[in-house]
């Protein structure tokens, strides 16, 4: 069984048009930068807005189905718990809706939120729990009724560290062990990699990349996707000049690389470098030395520390993502609104020509 | 925090209060309170307030009955003309509760629109005791369209509709999870209309009449006492005062909206 779905829906001026695939047994991320129609996604998916185009789970169209028809189980995001019911009575709420007696019911849900939830008390009140136990009991909820397809909305937004920590590992044993399709989504790229095992890139209500996180860190097709696997993107018209190199001219400034082997030296249209955030060189002069072709100025906007490394975000044109080590931001003195130089050589940035143009990618 | 407020806002309010609080202090001024034990338990009073608790209670139900169906239409789908469905449900608000009686004599009356249909099914309206908890109806069900429709306003669709992808149908939905956040808005809707009920005077008085001991409500009581009896109209009066306020005092916000 597997799910293949298009969604097409038009939220006022906004229109969703996007696809997606998941396979039984595996965990779909649909991730994508807020507003960009992932929950008008989930809400097709289940039914709750008029969408066309057809969704198919296994050999079965289900987008004909009114919604409390559809073989599917929806964690909504912040929960949506029923505040006036007890934490029990929410999970065994599937079951009573398909006209399961109140006993055999209570015992089921009960063995689930004791499962997922067990310090949550079945009779407390969904006001009085924190967000990690409500989003624990709606996911319990979700999966209850053994649906076909579990979507799970955002479960991770609005809740505070400890609320992460105590839910990371329910959603990892979840989803582990559900056995249908599950779709996740996200705007946390870090949630996506650590609990999916393929993803989708949602942006402006369209499916911009499928594949696996390689693909992506690989070739990452827009500044948004490059960005959530860290690495630096451009995108633009890529035109010859002296020495052998390009000049590749992005929206947002431009880039000098070294020009792909085998391909004429004529100015071509579409074509996306990358760059790796440890390739970028940051000074705090113009650097005098240097061989590196490229040399932007421009202002630390915000200091990332991952332990003993650093990723600075750099408002430059192009802007830029450069990862550093620790001591050398100590060395250097830097910090938020620092003025800084950085540069790189033109063969660290990766060539990848649009597919009329060839598919392959070109190491610089 | 208090706030301070200018001394001429004060002094407005102050007047305010004054205007409600005079005509009472009137009433308990002149109230004949040495005959207070006899006056209230005369046949006029006692049956008075047998009538209005029958006819009040009966027209609270009708309104929960007509209303939360009504509120739930104009406060979940859209339709041409929903506008106009909205004046209409909240004409009875508006008009004269005379012209209400005329109309409902026009539609259920002897020779009324309905009146030979429903005269059949053995249904007399006019003038019995069922009308009167028509009328009250008529004139205090729009309460219950108001409150539940402003309470639907304010609910988290979300939840609907997780409980319809949860597998609940429309009406298990509407059961087990609308209708139960709605409760503060409902409960305080049904009580304003059964408080409008109880004050009835016109609509009652043009479609059933004033027949003691079958369509007399204490209004009317009130209003026939006061040609022969102005002391126990104003002992009867008091009655409905302590009934309106006790209302009130046991709603305090509530019937603005949002629950306390």
């Amino acid at each position: 069984m597997s799910l293949r779905a298009t969604v097409a829906a038009d939220r006022g001026s906004f229109e969703v048009r996007a696809t997606i695939a998941a396979q039984e047994g595996e965990t779909l991320a649909l991730l994508g930068p807020n507003g960009a129609g992932k929950t008008t996604v989930v809400m097709a998916l289940a039914g709750l807005i008029d969408s066309t185009g057809a969704i198919e789970l296994g050999d079965e169209r289900i987008d004909g189905l009114p919604p409390e028809r559809r073989p599917l189980g929806v964690a909504f995001q912040n929960g949506a718990l029923f505040p006036r019911m007890s934490a029990l009575a929410n999970v065994a709420f599937p079951l009573r809706a398909r006209g399961i007696r109140r006993g055999p019911a209570h015992a089921e849900a009960s063995a689930t939120l004791a499962r997922l939830a067990p310090d949550v008390r079945p009779e407390a009140l969904p006001p009085t729990l924190s967000g990690g136990e409500a989003q624990r009991v709606a996911v319990a909820r979700a999966i209850v009724h053994e649906p076909r397809l579990l979507l799970l909305d955002e479960p991770s937004s609005g809740l505070d560290v400890r609320g992460r920590a105590e839910l990371r590992p329910v959603l990892v044993d979840t989803l582990a062990s559900f056995p249908g399709v599950r779709v996740l989504v996200t705007h946390d790229p870090v949630e996506a990699m650590t609990l999916a095992d393929r993803v989708a890139i949602l942006e402006g209500g369209r499916v911009t990349q499928e594949g696996t996180f390689d693909d992506v860190r690989r070739t990452p097709r827009s500044r948004y996707a490059a960005e959530l696997v860290g690495v630096n993107l451009f995108v633009g018209r890529l035109e010859p000049i002296d020495g052998g190199a390009g000049r590749l001219i992005a929206g947002e400034g431009d880039v000098v690389v070294g020009w792909p082997d085998g391909v004429p030296r004529r100015p071509v249209d579409g074509v996306t470098g990358t760059l790796r955030p440890s390739d970028v060189v940051v000074h705090t002069g113009p650097p005098a030395r240097s061989s590196a072709r490229n040399v932007w100025r421009g202002t630390v906007e915000e200091l990332a520390i991952y332990g003993e490394r650093v990723r600075a975000r750099i408002a430059s044109r192009p802007p830029l993502v450069a990862e550093v080590t620790a001591g050398s931001v100590r060395q250097l003195g830097l910090a938020r609104g620092s003025e800084v130089w950085a540069s790189c050589k033109a063969v660290e940035v990766e060539i990848t020509l649009p597919a009329s143009q060839s598919g392959r990618t070109y190491p610089g | 925090m208090r706030r301070r407020l200018p001394i001429g806002v004060v002094a407005l309010a102050a007047l305010g209060a004054a205007f409600v609080l005079l005509p009472v202090a009137g009433l308990l001024d002149r109230a004949p309170w040495d005959q207070s034990a006899e006056l209230l338990s005369s046949d006029i009073a006692v049956e008075g307030l047998r009538v209005s608790l029958l006819v009040s209670l009966g027209a609270a139900a009708m309104s929960i009955l007509v209303g939360v169906p009504l509120g739930l239409l104009l406060g979940r789908t859209s339709f041409p003309g929903i506008a106009l469905v909205r004046a209409v449900a909240l004409l009875p608000l508006v008009l004269p509760p005379v012209v209400a009686g005329i109309g409902l004599l026009t539609a259920f009356g002897r020779r009324g629109l309905l009146g030979g249909p429903a005269r059949a099914i053995g249904l007399e309206l006019p003038f019995t005791t069922a009308g009167a908890a028509v009328a009250a109806a008529f004139v205090s069900f729009p309460f219950v369209v108001l409150a539940v429709e402003a309470g639907l306003r304010s609910l988290d669709t979300r939840l609907e509709d997780a409980a319809s992808s949860l597998g609940g149908s429309r009406g298990y939905v509407l059961r087990r999870v609308t209708l139960p956040m709605l409760a503060p808005q409902l409960v305080a809707g049904t009580v304003l209309a059964w408080a409008r009920a109880l004050g009835e005077f016109g609509a009652t008085i043009t479609f059933a009449g004033n027949f003691r001991g079958e369509t007399q409500t204490m209004p009317l009581a009130v209003f026939e006492a006061l040609q022969s009896d102005p002391g126990a109209a104003t002992l009867l009066s008091l009655v409905l005062v302590v009934a309106s306020l006790a209302i009130l005092i046991a709603l305090r916000g509530r019937f603005i909206g949002a629950p306390t």
